[in-house]
């Protein structure tokens, strides 16, 4: 058994930081700023009175 | 031999810690650090003449210059003082703490130099005119090319820091400086990291944009510049929390021998935070009829919630390591002996303390309430919003880095603080001022006055504008805690400068003799006992004190929250 496999998977996770990079971008990216933007863009035109 | 002498030439050791210092690592930090307390100067006058403008009865500055230096002193405290810091972290968490080589020290030099070239850019648009238009510069408001040039050089900087300190992970990893895991302080310095990765990110995609349409080059929708912008204006202060968390952690072990009680949930937090707490930028857009109220509950409750978790096991973490730190050192008697026999003389134990408590009951109970979407309503944009944030960034953050200073200037500068026993009144002086000021404009925020306004007189307005009574009151609170605030960090800033150009150099025999101007954790921290009655007495009643302090922290929680429910149903009367 290598020693790479006695390290609890989570702590294996916390151990790669370009791995936790990419969640945290991934996840700003696509709840806030991507669907923001759709919002945003998908909003009707407002009718002049 | 000559390699030998060369590594010797880009290392030194440490004789209080042992560890191995990168000296171009250590002179950044060095830079950094100067330049972050310059930038606070700037912010800190800029502060004072502002609280004075607001303090009606005082009224102190024609509104054209008010405005100016409501610009000036946003982006040199919110940007400017805080990220020269941070980098400064970054290089300390990164080469330092695992005693390795800095890869491409002369990269850092050239991040340093854009940071500093875009700093004076914005600050010589401002003071010259040319970019009235505060922190958030929301279009049209429209300032000189320059000024988004500036913010774009300097925001090209900081993200190349952040590369490098990924750099340096992969370098220590590799050539096996440490063992296992990265230490909790490097892993909390890497939390911020990401942050900053993630808010540079947005910074690019909103003010290269809004470059070219300074320049004519292209149209700025209002909407998506505040969504975006947001990305990077309230993601830039999730940066700072993350460091200043690392910081508590760092100084709990520094100044009174503080464990990590579990590295398990620690790390969990961090992660958390990572993946949650840069959505809070949505509190900003509560109010914008361009989102839904899907994607504003997400990202300002249920997301966020899971990062405020984390700021709440942290906030039980870091007391609960010193409270066990000191019971492992016999302070075992009562629920309190721990706390009343901590080093309160130790400007590090007290200015992360303050920072601990200041930014848990006043930063985190309002910023959770008034980020909550209904109670928002009678919140956003009055000054409650910049009370709140005050007790953050300045109560939080700015103090957890004053108080990390003391530490810095012996065992990075090696020189030791100057005025040692203004430094032992400095946290207190800062900490209440800033605690007071908070309290001022939450209180005036409660009763509508808005955030940002010149004159809340409103004369000459077309119709007549009044607050209740108590506002006049809780104005002079408000300016009386930013005077005293100021006298804090005025003090600050003189120990800093007179330390590093003037200060005394640190010798092998101050430091056995115990001179004036170094701190106790790095003159004579008493080593953990980890045998005897009182260890075990220790582990049979766990952090039983911090179990208290928490249970009074929900209750002031509990009661702020719905008593915002309750002034909001005023609001709102149905029948």
């Amino acid at each position: 058994m290598s020693t790479n496999q006695e390290v609890p998977l989570g702590q294996r996770l916390c151990d790669s930081p370009f791995l936790l990079l990419i969640a945290g971008i991934v996840v700003m990216f696509a709840f806030y700023t991507i669907w923001g933007l759709i919002e945003v863009l998908n909003l009707p035109q407002a009718t002049l009175p | 031999m000559n390699s030998i002498s060369n590594l010797a030439a880009k290392f030194r050791t440490c004789p209080v810690t042992g560890l191995k210092v990168d000296r171009t690592a250590e002179n950044l930090i060095k830079v950094n650090a100067v330049v972050a307390v310059v930038c606070l100067l700037l912010g800190a006058v800029a502060a004072l003449l502002i609280v004075l403008t607001r303090w009606q009865a005082v009224h102190l500055l024609p509104a054209e210059w008010y405005y100016r230096l409501l610009t000036s002193h946003g982006l040199n405290m919110l940007i400017f003082f805080i990220i020269f810091f941070e980098m400064a972290v970054l290089y300390f968490a990164g080469p330092v703490l695992l005693n390795c080589r800095l890869p491409a020290p002369k990269l850092g030099w050239v991040n340093f130099g854009l940071m500093v070239i875009g700093m004076i850019m914005v600050n010589t648009m401002v003071y010259t005119g040319k970019a009235d238009v505060t922190f958030t510069s929301y279009p049209p408001l429209m300032a000189d090319p320059m000024y988004y040039l500036g913010i774009i050089l300097f925001a090209v900087g900081a993200l190349l820091v952040t590369f490098q300190f990924m750099a340096t992970l992969v370098v220590a990893k590799k050539e096996k400086t440490y063992e296992g895991s990265i230490p909790l302080v490097v892993f909390g310095a890497l939390t911020a990291n990401i942050i900053a990765i993630i808010t540079l990110l947005h910074g690019a995609l909103i003010f290269i944009p809004a470059f070219l349409w300074s320049l004519g080059l292209m149209n700025m929708d209002p909407q998506i510049y505040r969504l975006v912008f947001w990305g990077l204006g309230h993601s830039s202060q999730q940066i700072n929390v993350a460091a200043h968390v690392a910081i508590w952690y760092l100084l709990a072990g520094l100044t009174c021998g503080g464990v990590v009680l579990s590295e398990k949930v620690s790390r969990a937090a961090y992660v958390l935070y990572i993946l949650f707490i840069s959505m809070a930028s949505a509190h900003h857009l509560l109010v914008d009829p361009g989102f839904g109220p899907a994607w504003k509950v997400w990202n300002t409750s249920y997301a966020m919630y899971l990062a405020v978790l984390a700021s709440m096991i942290h906030g039980f973490t870091v007391p609960a390591g010193v409270e066990m730190g000191l019971r492992l050192r016999g302070y075992t008697n009562g629920l309190f002996e721990w706390l009343r026999k901590a080093p309160w003389g130790d400007p590090g134990f007290s200015g992360m303390a303050l920072s601990v408590v200041i930014f848990g009951f006043m930063g985190g109970i309002t910023g959770v309430t008034i980020g909550t979407e209904q109670i928002n309503i009678i919140a956003h944009n009055t000054l409650r919003i910049p009370g709140h944030f005050h007790v953050t960034v300045v109560g939080g953050t700015a103090l957890a880095f004053m108080a990390v200073t003391y530490y810095v200037l012996p065992l990075i500068f090696q020189k030791r603080v100057a005025f040692w026993g203004l430094a032992k009144l400095q946290p207190y002086l800062f900490g209440i001022g800033i605690s007071i000021m908070g309290m001022g404009m939450i209180f005036q925020g409660i009763f509508g006055v808005p955030r940002r306004h010149w004159d809340i007189t409103f004369s000459g307005a077309l119709f007549p504008v009044e607050f209740h009574p108590a506002v006049t009151f809780f104005q002079a609170v408000m300016g009386i805690g930013g005077i005293i605030a100021f006298t804090g960090a005025l003090a600050f800033i003189l120990i800093a400068v007179v330390t590093v150009f003037f200060g005394k150099t640190v010798t092998e025999a101050d430091l056995k003799s115990g001179a004036s101007g170094l701190p106790q954790g790095v003159l004579k921290l008493p080593p953990q006992v980890h045998t005897g009655a009182h260890v075990v007495k220790a582990h049979e009643t766990g952090a039983r004190g911090t179990v208290v302090l928490v249970g009074i922290f929900f209750v002031c929680f509990v009661l702020y929250y719905f008593t915002n429910w309750k002034i909001l149903s005023f609001l709102w009367k149905v029948g």
